[in-house]
């Protein structure tokens, strides 16, 4: 669970229809952005209806770096507005969604980057995210033989060879 | 130098400067005083410490990303099987009909690559509840069965005869949420025992087997509540009267020949079908019963599908009249596909568009997309019977004004020339009155006429003389001699016709199809086709077309191709955006 401090008015000025969040990222960086485009995030949404049971304002603090938290603020703000079907509590099976071409320009960084963005996507609860990090994630790794997998996700083999070898691990009929 | 005593093991900077200093400093020499041979035989050796050192310098990469938050052995249980579930993710049909194939069962490596993955997808019935038949031996499928759970199961059966029906995995449907079975031979008894089972989780079934007979009312013993879509090929007979066909949003019926159509009466069906409020998709082929050619519109059996918006038919002319005379299309239009014939004798279409237009109305709305396919000369004959065309002064197609508005042309004009019209000059008159701007999809499909017939083909000057105002087509399709001769044209720049028929020339800035983005081409074995007038063959033709049009911002986007050649596809790098090869095969 985050921890939740509160904060000084002046530093978030909340006021109208288009409230402000103050969002403190692991590495102890500020970061304002306002409460629509950070919508699409159900865990911050749940933050925010806190907020409103305790008449109080709050930073939100998170447990990944400033780097990971902007690169989610960038994919928020660019659908800022927009519907997103696995945003919605009825979504699709992973295997229907459509692909949306800015999100693989979007994504297009390194495995450990993607890797922290799903994870913090998964953390806020931006179901459409997770949706394109764990495709972009799957291409990556898709035709591979398993060592070529374990090589491209930096993954060791920890099995012992009987566990690699059980019945019980068996795949294909 | 020697590391020694003071070295200081707690500052990695100086531990490992002394240590690689002390490993290198014996090629010191060789670099101040040494001959040639000496210096590349020290190159040589610095050259294998640093590929040494970096192979270090990875596994140090590893072990500092195996201690990341973020390491793929670390994410959220949840968060892996959304990406396990992509791997899943291809098409059920290529599923079915490539269950050899590793890349299919590639997805499930992943159980292989460390004990954390293994141990969720495992732990994930949903992964595994595709079931591919036949599996290889029981205890496999008892496998899958077991690790799927009470998750509901998607089920493909693919076999060649009754011995494989005993690999099924399941007794019954009840725990079945999509279907697809399909039996080449046999008497299917294993797969109609089956289907006669209740099948209360059904969303989808699809069933393509010869000589079944399902004409009593107990498909899926009537119970089938979830059941949307249902897909039903070759099959003997369709139970009509089946309380399953309620809640159906899609409905597909498709036969090769008119074997299904004496077993039940046009009656039946109508009432069916006016049971079907949801119905959004009717494809029926070769299905109808006999409507008798008296009878007209009896008022009792009218449908009003107030829902549907695909409507494909392929049978008999007079059914297909009898039956589209009962039909009201809703006023949002709907896509419109009819093939009809009638064996041995001409066809006489002058019967159908009036029974379209009362269907229809009169709004230009009425036809979404109007696809309109007439049979060959060939397709007609019985029993080595010649059919003779329509004969008449006009073909009755421009009696009807409802595809002059539609956006989608599927020309198939593969007759002979017997009644005074050819194929071309009926699609030339065709696209006179066709309001051709406002096309957006075109199929042309015209058979090559034998030598010495009156016209030979579609040539570049007709596409370019009837398509030319096309601006707004996006997708053309050409097969046989219509595809060779648009290839040609697709290298025309053309504002002025009239200019460029007169040869007059002229500043070209405008390519034929300015705005084409997919374009289908099928020519079926004839890449090697020569042009004598360019001097190129088909292919090196195409590919010039494509690079030019490409090179003048009017780039094809997506090609279709029959039975490319590899080295076509490399040349095409770049190009275009994919290269389909072996669509229309």
């Amino acid at each position: 669970m985050p921890t939740i401090v509160s904060v000084d008015d002046s530093t978030v000025p909340g006021e109208g229809s288009s409230r402000l969040l103050l969002l403190v990222s692991s590495d102890n960086k500020h970061i304002v952005v306002e409460e629509d485009i950070m919508s699409r995030s159900r865990f911050i949404s749940k933050q925010v209806e806190g907020f409103e049971a305790t008449s109080q304002r709050h930073a939100i603090l998170l447990p990944f770096s400033s780097f990971v938290l902007n690169k989610v603020i960038e994919y928020c703000s660019h659908y800022r507005g927009y519907y997103l079907l696995e945003d919605d509590p009825d979504a699709a099976p992973p295997g229907r969604s459509p692909v949306r071409e800015w999100d693989q320009e979007f994504l297009d960084v390194d495995r450990n980057m993607l890797l922290r963005i799903i994870k913090a996507a998964h953390y806020l609860e931006i179901k459409s995210l997770v949706g394109s990090c764990a495709r972009a994630i799957a291409d990556m790794i898709r035709g591979k033989t398993t060592e070529e997998m374990r090589e491209i996700l930096g993954v060791e083999n920890d099995f012992t060879p009987e566990e690699e070898h059980s019945p019980s691990s068996k795949c294909t009929g | 130098m020697d590391s020694g005593a003071d070295l200081n093991e707690d500052n990695p900077a100086q531990f490992w400067s002394m240590t690689v200093y002390g490993r290198l400093s014996r090629f010191c020499d060789a670099e101040r005083h040494g001959s040639a041979e000496l210096c590349a035989s020290v190159r040589q050796a610095l050259r294998a410490e640093r590929a040494a050192m970096e192979a270090e310098l990875r596994t140090l990469d590893l072990r500092i990303f195996a201690l990341s938050p973020a390491h793929p052995s670390r994410l959220p249980p949840e968060v892996l099987v959304h990406i396990f579930s992509y791997l899943f993710a291809v098409r059920p049909d290529l599923l079915c009909y490539n269950i050899k194939d590793p890349q299919l069962v590639q997805w499930a490596r992943v159980t292989h690559v460390c004990r954390r993955w293994r141990e969720v997808a495992l732990d994930t019935p949903s992964l595994w509840r595709n079931i591919v038949v036949p599996l290889k031996s029981a205890e496999w499928s008892q496998t899958i069965l077991h690790r799927v759970q009470l998750v509901p199961i998607i089920l493909f059966w693919l076999g060649r005869n009754d011995q494989q029906a005993p690999a099924l995995p399941v007794d019954d449907l009840a725990r079945v949420e999509q279907l697809k079975l399909s039996q080449y031979n046999g008497e299917g008894s294993a797969l109609v025992k089956l289907l006669r089972t209740p099948a209360p989780l059904l969303e989808v079934a699809e069933v393509s087997c010869k000589h079944v007979d399902m004409s009593s009312a107990d498909l899926f013993a009537g119970h089938a509540p979830r059941l949307r879509r249902l897909h039903l090929l070759h099959l003997m007979s369709f139970p009509w009267n089946s309380p399953i066909l309620s809640n159906l949003v899609c409905l597909e019926i498709r036969n090769d020949a008119l074997e299904m159509t004496g077993h039940c009466s046009w009656k039946s069906v109508l009432l069916a079908l006016q049971k079907m409020p949801a119905l959004e998709t009717l494809a029926l082929s070769n299905c109808l019963p006999p409507f008798p050619s008296n009878v007209g519109c009896v008022e009792a059996f009218i449908v009003v599908p107030s829902r549907l918006k695909v409507l494909q038919m392929h049978g008999l002319l007079q059914d297909c009249v009898g039956f589209l005379q009962h039909f009201r299309f809703p006023a949002a239009g709907i896509h419109l596909a009819l093939r009809c014939f009638t064996p041995g004798v001409a066809t006489d279409f002058s019967t159908l568009f009036p029974v379209l237009v009362a269907a229809g109305g009169a709004s230009s709305a009425a036809f979404v997309e109007f696809v309109f396919c007439m049979e060959s000369a060939e397709d007609l004959t019985v029993e080595g019977q010649r059919a003779v065309d329509w004969g008449a002064a006009t073909p009755p197609i421009f009696a009807w004004e409802g595809y002059r508005t539609s956006r989608s042309l599927h020309l198939n004009l593969t007759w002979e020339d017997r009644s005074g019209w050819n194929a071309v000059d009926l699609m030339r008159e065709l696209c006179k009155t066709l309001s051709v701007k406002g096309l957006r999809k075109l199929d042309v499909d015209i058979v090559e006429t034998p030598p010495g017939a009156r016209r030979q083909e579609v040539t570049r000057e007709d596409w370019l003389d009837i398509f030319g105002s096309a601006t707004r087509l996006r997708e053309v399709r050409g097969w046989g001699p219509a595809a060779r001769s648009l290839c040609r044209a697709l290298l025309m720049t053309t504002v002025d016709r009239q200019a460029w028929r007169s040869g007059l020339g002229g500043p070209w800035s405008t390519f034929f199809l300015p705005r084409l983005h997919t374009l289908g081409v099928g020519v079926y074995g004839q890449l090697r086709h020569f042009f004598p007038e360019e001097g190129l063959h088909l292919d090196d033709l195409l590919v010039r077309a494509l690079k030019t049009r490409a090179a003048n911002d009017a780039p094809v986007h997506t090609l279709e191709l029959s039975q490319a050649t590899h080295a076509l596809e490399g040349a095409l790098h770049g190009v275009v955006d994919s290269v389909i090869v072996e669509q229309y095969e």
